[in-house]
Order: C-alpha cells, then sequence, then structure tokens
C-alpha cells in the first residue's frame, strides 16, 4: 500500500500543469492564480460544450508514454498521426521531416527525452489552437523555424 | 526541432517569480487529493484560490479503501475538505453546498440521497449534514458518530478524538432522531453514561468511551 506508486499523479495531470505553465509565460498575467481560475475554466466550458477533454487527451498521451521502449516507434508514429489529424497541418510538411531526423537522434527509453516529447506535444497543441483562433501568421512561423533550426530549442527545454 | 511560434530565445522568458510555488502547490494539493475529475477540481482549487476561500484539498493522501478506485463517492477526507470550506458558515445555502459537492467530483445523486433524510429547506445546518455525511460511511449509528469526531476533533489524527460533549450529544441525539429506531430511554441512558466519563475528562468525550459499547448499542 505505500509503495510509490500510489503517490502519483493524477492521470491527465501533467498535460493540464504544462498547458497552464505556458500559457502563464505566454500571455504574463499580472494575477496568476486569477488567470489560471479563468483558464480552467474556460477549458471546463469547453469540455461541457464539444466533450473535447483535455484530461483524458493527457492521460492517453501518459499511457503511451508509460509503455516499454519496444513498442517506441510504433508510438511515434501514432503521435505524428494524431498531430496531423488534430491540425491538419500541411504547412508544417517540412518541419515535420526535420523532426524525424530528430527523433532518430533521442535515446527513446531517456525519461528526460520523454519529458521534453511531452512539453513539445504540449506546446504544439497550444501552437494549433492558436493559429486557429488567430487565423496563420505565416511571418512569424518562419522566423520560428529558423529559431528551431539553431541550437536553442535545446535551451529552451532545459530552462523550462 | 520545430517549436510554436511564440517562442522566443529563452533569455527572453519571463518566469513570474511566483509561479514555479503556484504550481508547486497546485501539483502537491492534485497528488494529496487525487481528484475524480482532474479539469473540475482545478477549476475549483484556483477559483478558490482567486477568491480566498478554503481549498478543495485534503489534508493527506486518502487510500481507497476497498473501494473501487473509478467510482466517486463520499470519503471521510473528502468530508473532512467540505467541513473545513463550510462548517464556519453555521447554515449552509444547498446551492453552495452542491457546489462544493461538484467541485470535489461528487456524484450529485448521493448529495440528493444524503439530503433526502431530513426535510431540509434552502438551508442546511453544517452540524446535521455532516452527521448525515458520516451516516453515509458508517455502518452504525456509533460508527457514524465516531467519523464525526474524526473530523471535529482538534486531536492529532489516530488520537484519542476528543469532542465536547455538548457536540456529541448533539450528533448523537440528531442521528437517532433521523434513525427513529431506538428507545428513547435507551438514548438518555447512553448519553447519560457518556456524561459520566466526560465530565471526568474537563467535559471532552473520547473515540473510547462510547466504542466499547458498540456491540449493545448499535
Amino acid at each position: 500500500m505505500f509503495s510509490s506508486t500510489t503517490l502519483r499523479l493524477p492521470p491527465g495531470f501533467r498535460n493540464l500543469l504544462e498547458e497552464l505553465a505556458m500559457e502563464v509565460l505566454r500571455m504574463q498575467p499580472p494575477d496568476i492564480v486569477g488567470f489560471a481560475a479563468q483558464h480552467f475554466q474556460t477549458l471546463l466550458e469547453q469540455r461541457e460544450a464539444t466533450s473535447a477533454d483535455p484530461v483524458a487527451w493527457g492521460a492517453r498521451l501518459e499511457e503511451l508514454q508509460s509503455q516499454p521502449s519496444s513498442q517506441e516507434p510504433e508510438k511515434d508514429k501514432d503521435k505524428e498521426k494524431g498531430k496531423e489529424e488534430a491540425g491538419g497541418a500541411a504547412p508544417t510538411e517540412g518541419a515535420c521531416t526535420k523532426l524525424d531526423e530528430d527523433i532518430l537522434d533521442i535515446p527513446l527509453d531517456d525519461p528526460d527525452a520523454n519529458a521534453a516529447a511531452a512539453k513539445i506535444q504540449a506546446s504544439f497543441r497550444g501552437h494549433m489552437t492558436r493559429k486557429k483562433i488567430k487565423g496563420g501568421e505565416i511571418d512569424r512561423k518562419t522566423k520560428d523555424a529558423e529559431c528551431a533550426n539553431s541550437t536553442r530549442g535545446g535551451d529552451l527545454r532545459n530552462g523550462d | 526541432m520545430p517549436l510554436p511560434e511564440t517562442m522566443f530565445c529563452a533569455e527572453q522568458i519571463r518566469i513570474p517569480p511566483e509561479l514555479p510555488n503556484i504550481l508547486k502547490e497546485f501539483t502537491k494539493a492534485a497528488i494529496r487529493t487525487q481528484p475524480h475529475d482532474v479539469l473540475q477540481w482545478s477549476a475549483a482549487y484556483f477559483s478558490a484560490l482567486s477568491k480566498g476561500e478554503t481549498l478543495p484539498v485534503k489534508e493527506r493522501l486518502e487510500m481507497p479503501l476497498a473501494i473501487e478506485k473509478t467510482d466517486a463517492v463520499l470519503t471521510l477526507g473528502l468530508l473532512k475538505v467540505l467541513h473545513k470550506q463550510l462548517s464556519p458558515k453555521g447554515m449552509v445555502n444547498v446551492a453552495e453546498l452542491k457546489e462544493k459537492w461538484k467541485h470535489l467530483c461528487l456524484p450529485e445523486e448521493q448529495l440528493e440521497a444524503i439530503l433526502q433524510l431530513d426535510n431540509f429547506g434552502e438551508e442546511v445546518e453544517w452540524m446535521k449534514f455532516l452527521a448525515l455525511g458520516c451516516s453515509v460511511l458508517g455502518k452504525s449509528l456509533l460508527s457514524s458518530v465516531k467519523h464525526a469526531c474524526e473530523i471535529l476533533t482538534k486531536d492529532p489524527e489516530g488520537g484519542a478524538a476528543r469532542i465536547p460533549f455538548k457536540t456529541f450529544s448533539f450528533l448523537y441525539l440528531y442521528l437517532a432522531s433521523i434513525d427513529g429506531e431506538i428507545p428513547k430511554e435507551e438514548v438518555e441512558a447512553f448519553l447519560h453514561r457518556i456524561k459520566e466519563e466526560a465530565d471526568k475528562q474537563s467535559g471532552m468525550v473520547m473515540l473510547r468511551n462510547f466504542l466499547s459499547q458498540a456491540s449493545t448499542l448499535l
């Protein structure tokens, strides 16, 4: 009963937490707590209206990541597919190939790499949502691609 | 690696100094409370935090006691959270109770079932609701009172769980009246015995004062 398995985060919590942190860093609200209350209230209303459940999504992601490393390649493919479906993202095609190359360099059983992957996926989701809201801002995107090609992507992850 | 459009260079990201602590406390609360519906609970957590209300957080992790983990049901830990949130009010509006209930991801049917045990109007006397909540947790009248003592006591957990005799007799009389099957003389004799014990203990009732009699007086 007192093993570490009982002391764990509720399923899907990590995704919520990461998304909240991301939104706070992005919006820099003066009142973080009030902002967070609003943030979750919006998510709750969205879930009630559309049955899009970020918790179920996050829980599934965690499940996939906790699977043994022998299934990793398949898992990555699944995720890619999921992303493409979610975003319908034709313009990111070039970026995806780059991602595939990068994946080959990542030790798949490394927990740090997995954590990083989760972060990237969370940010990607945020990115797609924002894109939907704002409409495409192509200029900034290209700038990002440059930024991503530099080594700063790694710095970001570590400093997060 | 492709990062989203708003990613700046690392040096440009301003991390609000209070953010790490907010996230840390939020995470610790989630681990301790293990909410059934994380999103609903997170919204309630920050809503309470922003309004300066008592947080919907358990004091400690509660081991699932042979109850199917997937079902959200009232537990001692959750009732204690509600107690901390609502008892300062004395009288609680049913609508507010419903809201707090929902925030802890508890099913509305269970609340309705508890409220039906007595004829409450728009407002509920908190101590009565607490007693009825305990009656859901306990199988007998005395085990219900035991749960209530554990919630109400100022003693450390696992201690004697002392509560004032006045509170004890209120809970006992109320639950006995809801039960309706215990003869009046028996109730009075029981309370009389407990009062004698309590008088020796500066007016406080301990669990062992009445639990030893559990077999004779259910």
